[in-house]
Order: structure tokens, then C-alpha cells, then sequence
């Protein structure tokens, strides 16, 4: 009986630990109603293109390779999202040409890893600051999008905006692509252990590749989502980098620990906006959120960490 | 790991670059020749202006010592810019405003607040085993955050003449690049020379074996990252001086001229090599001028710093250099444990 409650508190601890958090951080400022049906869907709607982002992180992740250039590509996409629109005035068209985008970009990366085992790191760090250059070299000041039709996409609603809907379907789509086919299965294996992935038969290079395909088209998603909440485009990517390492590592300590996975990604995704939505409804500055954000990445990573810290053969650098 | 001329004459040896050396000397010799004849009127190759390459090429470098560092026992360290910039802020305001400190006392509590945070970093990547990126990710927001705190995001001007004298130029040569000789002097005996270096290169190597050879591997570790803060700090205190002023995230993108540096350095000469670190930070200064003054905008030098990073990772891969550098495990996972609870 005790093996099995330590077992539960290993894989759930985690998730119901920032559940209590949220309560009682509720219970504190019980004036601010943080649960308020209006308030959720404001949280969902701003959180839909960090857990879409997260969850391409995830695949990519699961393959085990590490990825920093979206945070220079979600910028990157973003501005050419609003520059396409501005000049063609077609929702399609712009997504398409950001798809495109992406889709070079991560082919390339994954070729540079595959083909010629480069480590993934230090090739997505050069694609981040490449992609922060020719950002900005397009455009010096906010751009905003001008078309009220591609505006309008991120308010449909049917009970719940449209993009919420959009999201709430690739999760499902891809918690049973990853946890129920036999593709998902060779993906995590191919993460988990390579040299077993090979002797099982599996092409390795095939299943990185589609799983950076997959990350690319969620990273276009999100951006194309993100820009038309937003409408003005400004560095957008800034501000992503943290709250999208933090879903996915956070995700990583419940559920399945050490490993990332769909589930514990939304999770994460969405603890991170609720917090991030309360202290600007508590009116605290922005900069506090960037510090409790950083915190509870440290945190949380630290304490999975630090329990498998016997086991750890390796000082992880 | 360099491999040596392959002259028998001992003398020669000596004297004659490795091949790697010798094809990097060339690169920077062809880059020298093109932008000579590229730019107008000569105006590269006037004394002034390679004087002001060499002076640009100082506050790089320092980064790159100090990233290098990090790199020498696997680590790595995304914010090294953040430190610098905090440091940059703290010195400015230590010296202006109601508080004048003297400039030493300034410095002095900068150092140490970088040391501070960086032995912060150490800790938590070797005691608690937390990927070394994943703490440095963390870390820097938190510094964006607590600047912000400080700061309320104005910039500082610095009065402070004894401080600003760090960047002056005299007899010709700047300030700037004689705390660089100092600085890589102290590094080489350092990292090249004394035990702590030899033991640090070969938890580099491998970490198991030198753990069973008995080295402290997690006081390296955390040493290393130490170090490493500092010497970023020493970067951004000589920024400050040199611009007189600081924003609140002007040094922030030096990070990226950190890692191109160290990289570019570590697969032509090998994991830290102090001539090797000044070597490239001064063709990358040579570039980045030449471009500007072609009058290329800063975001395409910028894009042209990530581009040297890729290209050099394939430098690497075709020409069958050092490669021991790009086996970064940043990425790697929590050994599960199922066994110990069921």
C-alpha cells in the first residue's frame, strides 16, 4: 500500500501540487475571480499558441533532440504572416507561406542533424539568431495587420473561440499519435534509446524528420494564430522562448518523470498561463512574471532532478 | 588533438603552424585582402582603423574566455549576457546617482554579485543535477526580471572619469586591449598550465573516468561556472566604460558572440586555447567592421555572427577537425528509476 501511494505521488504529485498552488493562491486574492467562466476562456484563448508551440517542442523533444530556433522563427513567422496578409489579403495564402517557411527551415536543421550529426543545440541556437536578424532587417517598428477578415479568425466562437477548439483537437490527435500507434511508439523509442531503435528496425532519420515536419506546421499554427490575436507585430517570439521550455519541462515531471510527454505538456502550458493571466489581473508588473516563470522552471526540473539524483550517472551539463 | 607539422626538424616543428592553424591564418589573410580591395579608397587598412578592430575585438573575446570555460566541463551557459548586463547596471548605478561609490568598490560589488549568480548556476547544475541549460534558461529571466525590479528600465550615464579611463587609448593603443593581454595571460596559465585546468579539460573528456580517477567533479563544475560569470562580468563592466552609459539590455546580445566565438575557436584548436579564442574574436571584429562599413545594416551582421556559428559546425564535419566539442549532452534525460520504487 505505501509502494503504491509513492508510486501515485511520483506520477500525480506534481500536477496536484500546482492545483493546491492555484487554490490557495485563489483563496489568498479570493477578490480576483480567477476561475470566472469569462476569465478561463480569456486564459485558454491567450495560452493557444504557447501549449501549440510547446506541444511541436514535444515532438521534437520526444525524438530526442533539443530545439532553440523557435524563438527566433516564431518572431520570424509572425512578421511574415503580417507582411503576406498585409500585401494579399488572404488568411490561406499567409498561413501557406509561413508553412513553407518552417518547413525549410526544420528540413534543414533535420538534415544537419541526421545526415551530418551536428549536435541539434548549437544548430538551432545559430537558426535562432539568424532568424532574429533577418527579423528584424524586415520590418524596424511594429507592423499591424490591416485586414479585418484575418483579423476576425481568432474571435469565432462556437461556445469556445475557434482556435481553443483547433488546439483542444491536435492535442487529442497527438496524445493518441504518440501514446496508441505504432509510430508514436517507434518515436519514443528513438528518443529513449537509439542504439535499441536501430536493432528494433527503425528507421531513426525517418521518424526525426517527421517529427520536426510535425513541430514546424504547429510552430506555423501558433504564429499564424498568435498574429491574429494580436494584430501588431512586434518581436513576439521574445516572450515565448521561456513560457514554452517551461510547458515542456514541466511536463516532463508528471505523468511520465523524466520524460516529456503530450499530457504533461498541456498541463504545464496552461499553469503557466493561468499564472501569468492572475498577476495581470492582480496588477502586478510584467517583469514579476518573467521571474516566477524562471522559478518554477528551476524548481520544478530541480525537484525531478534531485529525486533521481542517486540515479543520476552522469552530471547532466 | 592539434595535429603537428610534419616536419622531422624539431626547430620546425616548433615554429611551423598545425595545418589547422595554418588554413585558419589563411582565412583570415583572404578576408583581410578581400575587404582591403572591397572598401574604397583604402580606408580598411589605415592604421586607425585596424586599431579600432583590435579594440572591438576585446569585449568578444572576454565573453568567449568565459563561455569557454563553461564549455571545457560540457556545460553551457545561456546567461552569461544577462550577468554582464546586470553587472553593467549595478556598477553604473553604484557610481552615479545619491550613492558615488569609487569605481573599485563599484567593480568589486558587481564581481561579486556575477560570482554570486554563477556559483548560484553551478550549484544547481552539479548538485542538483539539473541540465545546465535548463538552469541558465531560468536564470535568465529571472535576471530580467530582478533588473527590471531595480532599474525601473532606465538607462545610467557614468560620470565616473577614473572609470570611464578603462577604455581610454593611450600612446596609441587602447586600455581595453592591455586588460585583454592581462586577462589572456591569466587564462592560459590557467586552463593550459596548472592542475586545475588539466583536470578540467579531462572531465571535459570524460566525465566518468575522471571521477574514478578521483577528481572532485562537481566542485569543478561549479568553479567552472563561477569563473565563467565572472569573466562575463569583467565584459560588461568594460562595455559600460567604453560606451560611458548603460541600457538595461545592451549587453544581452554578446552572448551570441560568446558562443560563436567559443565554438568557432573550440573546432579549430582545440576545447579552450587561449591565442586560439583572440584568433577568432579578432576575424569576427574584422567582418562585422568590413560589413558595416560596406554599410550593411547591424541585423545582417548579426545574421551573418549565426551564420559563421553554422558555417563553422561544418568546418568541422568536412574538414575533419575537432569534433569532441559538438558532443554536447545538453539535451539529456532523468535516468528513471522505476526499480527503486516498485
Amino acid at each position: 500500500m505505501p509502494n503504491q501511494f509513492i508510486k501515485f505521488i511520483r506520477l500525480y504529485g506534481m500536477p496536484i501540487g500546482l492545483l493546491v498552488l492555484l487554490l490557495l493562491v485563489q483563496g489568498i486574492f479570493h477578490k480576483v475571480p480567477l476561475f470566472s467562466l469569462l476569465n478561463i476562456k480569456h486564459i485558454l484563448l491567450e495560452t493557444v499558441s504557447i501549449a501549440l508551440t510547446a506541444l511541436g517542442l514535444s515532438y521534437i523533444m520526444i525524438s530526442g533532440e533539443g530545439d532553440l530556433s523557435f524563438a527566433g522563427m516564431f518572431s520570424l513567422l509572425t512578421v511574415v504572416f503580417a507582411l503576406v496578409s498585409n500585401q494579399l489579403n488572404s488568411f490561406t495564402i499567409s498561413f501557406l507561406s509561413i508553412c513553407a517557411t518552417i518547413l525549410v527551415v526544420n528540413l534543414f536543421i533535420v538534415l544537419l542533424v541526421t545526415k551530418l550529426k551536428f549536435s541539434s543545440f548549437i544548430v538551432s541556437i545559430a537558426i535562432m539568431f539568424m532568424a532574429n536578424g533577418v527579423e528584424k532587417a524586415l520590418h524596424q517598428q511594429t507592423t499591424l495587420i490591416q485586414d479585418p477578415n484575418i483579423l476576425s479568425f481568432a474571435k469565432i466562437e462556437f461556445g469556445l473561440p475557434l482556435v481553443v477548439l483547433i488546439a483542444a483537437i491536435v492535442y487529442i490527435f497527438s496524445f493518441f499519435l504518440i501514446n496508441k500507434t505504432k509510430f508514436g511508439f517507434s518515436l519514443r523509442i528513438v528518443g529513449e534509446n537509439k542504439n535499441a531503435a536501430i536493432e528494433a528496425g527503425i528507421n531513426t532519420n525517418q521518424m526525426k524528420v517527421i517529427a520536426y515536419i510535425i513541430a514546424g506546421l504547429l510552430i506555423a499554427l501558433a504564429a499564424s494564430i498568435e498574429s491574429t490575436r494580436v494584430g501588431a507585430i512586434y518581436e513576439q517570439g521574445k516572450y515565448y522562448m521561456l513560457p514554452v521550455f517551461a510547458a515542456c519541462f514541466l511536463g516532463s515531471s508528471m505523468f511520465v518523470p523524466g520524460r516529456v510527454n503530450v499530457f504533461g505538456t498541456l498541463i504545464g502550458a496552461l499553469f503557466l498561463g493561468v499564472i501569468e493571466k492572475f498577476m495581470n489581473m492582480i496588477s502586478v508588473e510584467s517583469y514579476l512574471v518573467s521571474i516566477a516563470q524562471g522559478a518554477i522552471l528551476i524548481i520544478a526540473v530541480g525537484l525531478v532532478a534531485y529525486r533521481h539524483r542517486e540515479k543520476i550517472e552522469q552530471i547532466k551539463l | 588533438m592539434i595535429k603537428q607539422g610534419s616536419s622531422s626538424s624539431k626547430k620546425f616543428k616548433i615554429w611551423f603552424p598545425s595545418t589547422q592553424t595554418g588554413m585558419f591564418l589563411a582565412l583570415v589573410l583572404t578576408v583581410f585582402i578581400i575587404f582591403t580591395f572591397i572598401i574604397p579608397n583604402f580606408n580598411y587598412i589605415r592604421i586607425g582603423n585596424l586599431n579600432n578592430i583590435l579594440t572591438d575585438s576585446v569585449i568578444p573575446a572576454i565573453f568567449a574566455f568565459g563561455m569557454g570555460m563553461i564549455l571545457v566541463v560540457r556545460g553551457f551557459d545561456l546567461s552569461l549576457g544577462h550577468i554582464a548586463s546586470m553587472v553593467a547596471l549595478i556598477i553604473a548605478y553604484l557610481m552615479s546617482g545619491g550613492i558615488k561609490f569609487d569605481p573599485f568598490t563599484a567593480i568589486l560589488v558587481g564581481l561579486t554579485t556575477a560570482a554570486a549568480i554563477g556559483l548560484l548556476n553551478g550549484l544547481l547544475v552539479s548538485r542538483m543535477g539539473i541540465s545546465s541549460f535548463i538552469v541558465t534558461l531560468g536564470m535568465q529571466f529571472l535576471i530580467i526580471g530582478i533588473r527590471q525590479i531595480v532599474t525601473h528600465g532606465q538607462s545610467v550615464y557614468i560620470s565616473n572619469s577614473l572609470f570611464k579611463s578603462l577604455a581610454k587609448t593611450q600612446f596609441g593603443i587602447s586600455n581595453l586591449v592591455i586588460i585583454l593581454i592581462i586577462i589572456a595571460v591569466l587564462c592560459y596559465f590557467l586552463m593550459e598550465l596548472s592542475t586545475f585546468g588539466r583536470k578540467a579539460h579531462f572531465i571535459g573528456e570524460n566525465i566518468e573516468a575522471s571521477r574514478f580517477m578521483g577528481i572532485d567533479v562537481k566542485q569543478y563544475t561549479m568553479f567552472a561556472f563561477t569563473l565563467g560569470a565572472v569573466l562575463a562580468a569583467i565584459g560588461g563592466a568594460l562595455f559600460a566604460a567604453r560606451a560611458g552609459g548603460v541600457q538595461i539590455n545592451s549587453v544581452d546580445s554578446k552572448l551570441l558572440d560568446a558562443i560563436t566565438i567559443a565554438v568557432f575557436s573550440g573546432v579549430i584548436f582545440g576545447r579552450f586555447k587561449t591565442m586560439g579564442i583572440i584568433l577568432v574574436s579578432i576575424l569576427i571584429s574584422m567582418i562585422s567592421t568590413g560589413m558595416s562599413m560596406l554599410g550593411v545594416k547591424t541585423e545582417w551582421i548579426e545574421f551573418m555572427k549565426g551564420f559563421i556559428l553554422l558555417s563553422s559546425i561544418f568546418l568541422a564535419k568536412f574538414m575533419n577537425m575537432n569534433t569532441e566539442l559538438l558532443k554536447l549532452q545538453v539535451f539529456q534525460k532523468i535516468k528513471r528509476s522505476d526499480k527503486q520504487w516498485t
